[in-house]
């Protein structure tokens, strides 16, 4: 566990030291929802039906902006140890690897998550949102859906030590959760083939459950999701970081 | 049991072979040098022991433990300087990265910053210990790497190229180092392409080349080897390989080569020497006879192991 702290810790104080991360920090949560807000401000003709729609505009694009970010931690996290020279004196300690991989990627989960909860507060503000979910149920659904973003990061992670730069493929999964979960709305509204694309989504239920859908339901959903692809990340880094030591491609780039 | 130990090791990728069945063994105090050109197999070995490469076959132990099969155990008593600057954090403090490593090799609150003070200030880093690593010099990032590496007060330190880059006083400071290390009872593995920072620093020394260790033994034993205790340098223009000139040539660069040449009475054998190249339709633009280096005995046998 101390390892895993201490790269929570180096994390941070790294990205801290660079001077945009507060812009980015602070400004982010705020204009990704906002060009939709507007955007569906203006098609609905100045309000009718819009209000109660707010919400899930800013709960969609708040809740991808955050997948967005942390189903990328823990591939970028070693992609930059990668390219940074900085894997091999990590993987030569006798620290586990999980607690290497994953250290880094909880500062960005835990950074990403408190600052959507800024987002939603300045979107409040802002834009007058009314949230359909109780906030116990949204932070139960932020906590649950940690797990299988982590089972993503360790697929993608995965797939670093395969295919090296795999920007394309990431950006592909963002694209995914993107278009299919419906972040900007309703999920009966998307194409009957791409609903059961996002039926097969754990965001889709993340959504659900933010935007007053039967909660209970989706958080089992949730859970069955975690399990699944936390194994999943997890089998899948181990198989592969196992046949990079064999093929001796650890530190390249 | 020696701390380091390596038996019948092999790498293979796919069908290159760039570790072929070598053995070695470096006893605790010992400075052990793996020699050799780039591409030798000296990195793929210092990998393997360190347990970021799998073997094909073999064994390696470090302190007793197999690295394939323990590996967690022999890195407990490993510590490695691989990659030189760039396996450092330059937005950390010298002192954070410390304490980062610290943690991973398990030392924690008091006395993990006991430690890291205890290094910074023996590697001659603790008055810049809370500025970046960014500001720092190579010499100081490269002590800061080696520091990284006595975290744990391994048994066995691995340093892969650990001069490379620095300036004349720099490595000279870190040979210092690498000789009080091993003074202190730990085990150094060096890998360099250095011969004579090998000579200055290694009790032993083993050649590697093509994968294959081709000559181990202390570096006077080595030089002994080439026979009376000389070598004729004949720098020449025109060289072929067809000129059937006995040694070694070497390319040093402008269509010039130095021929090095073994000899047992440099007296009588150098004037014969320039004769015979003369003969042959070299240009001989300069020669002399000087003590063997370590160089001279790994060209001989490097070169002998490449006509086998």
């Amino acid at each position: 566990m101390s390892a895993l702290w201490a790269g929570v810790r180096r994390s941070l104080l790294m990205k801290l030291r660079y001077p945009d991360f507060w812009f980015a920090y602070l400004a982010w949560p705020v204009i990704f929802p906002a060009a939709y807000l507007l955007t569906a401000g203006a098609l609905a003709q100045g309000g009718h039906g819009f209000a109660g729609y707010r919400a899930d505009i800013v709960s969609g694009t708040l809740m991808w902006m955050w997948v967005n970010v942390t189903c990328w931690s823990v591939g970028g996290a070693l992609r930059q140890e990668q390219t940074g020279g900085t894997l091999e004196s990590n993987w030569s300690s006798p620290a586990a690897r999980w607690a290497l991989l994953t250290g880094p990627a909880l500062t960005d989960i835990g950074l990403s998550l408190a600052g959507m909860v800024l987002g939603a507060l300045e979107c409040t503000l802002l834009f007058g949102v009314r949230w359909a979910a109780p906030w116990p149920v949204a932070a139960a659904v932020a906590v649950a859906s940690v797990p299988w973003v982590l089972g993503v990061g360790l697929v993608l992670a995965a797939m670093v030590f395969w295919a090296k730069d795999v920007s394309v493929m990431v950006n592909l999964v963002r694209g995914l959760f993107m278009v299919a979960c419906g972040i900007t709305c309703p999920l009966a509204v998307l194409p009957g083939w791409l609903q059961r694309v996002g039926g097969a989504l754990p965001m889709t239920y993340a959504l659900d459950a933010m935007r007053g859908g039967p909660w209970g339901t989706d958080l089992v959903r949730l859970l069955g999701f975690d399990v699944g692809l936390a194994a999943l990340g997890a089998l899948l880094f181990a198989g592969v970081e196992a046949s990079v030591r064999r093929r001796g491609a650890l530190g390249t780039y | 049991m020696a701390p380091v130990e390596v038996s019948d090791l092999s790498k293979r990728f796919g069908t290159r072979v760039a570790v072929d069945h070598i053995s070695f063994s470096a006893e605790a105090g010992e400075v052990f040098g793996l020699l050799g050109p780039n591409g030798a197999g000296k990195s793929t070995t210092v990998r393997m022991l360190c347990g970021l490469l799998l073997p094909t076959s073999g064994v390696a132990r470090i302190a007793g433990h197999d690295v394939a099969r323990h590996p967690v155990a022999a890195r407990r008593r490993l510590g490695a300087v691989l990659g030189g600057e760039r396996s450092l954090y330059w937005k950390l403090t010298g002192r954070e990265y410390l304490l980062y490593f610290a943690a991973l090799y398990g030392l924690r609150g008091a006395d993990a910053r006991r430690r890291a003070g205890d290094l910074l200030a023996r590697f001659r880093l603790d008055d810049r210990a809370d500025e970046l690593v960014e500001r720092y010099s190579t010499g100081m990032k490269q002590r800061l790497a080696l520091a990284r590496s006595m975290l744990a007060d391994p048994a066995v330190l691995l340093l892969d190229e650990p001069t490379a880059g620095l300036d004349p006083v720099s490595a000279r400071l870190l040979r210092d180092e690498v000789r009080a290390v091993a003074a202190e009872g730990r085990t150094v593995l060096l890998t360099t392409h250095y011969m004579e920072e090998a000579d200055e620093l290694c009790q032993r020394v083993a050649f590697v080349t093509g994968g294959r260790i081709v000559a181990l033994d202390a570096p006077g034993a080595l030089k002994r080897r080439l026979g009376g205790g000389a070598v004729c340098r004949v720098e020449l223009a025109g060289w072929r390989p067809d000129l059937s000139l006995p040694g070694e040539a070497v390319a040093i660069g402008e269509g010039r080569w130095e021929l090095r040449v073994p000899v047992s009475d440099p007296a009588a054998e150098l004037p014969a020497l320039v004769a015979q190249a003369a003969q042959a339709g070299a240009a001989v633009l300069r020669c002399e006879s000087v003590e063997p280096t370590l160089e001279d005995v790994f060209v001989a046998v490097a070169g002998q192991a490449l006509r086998a």
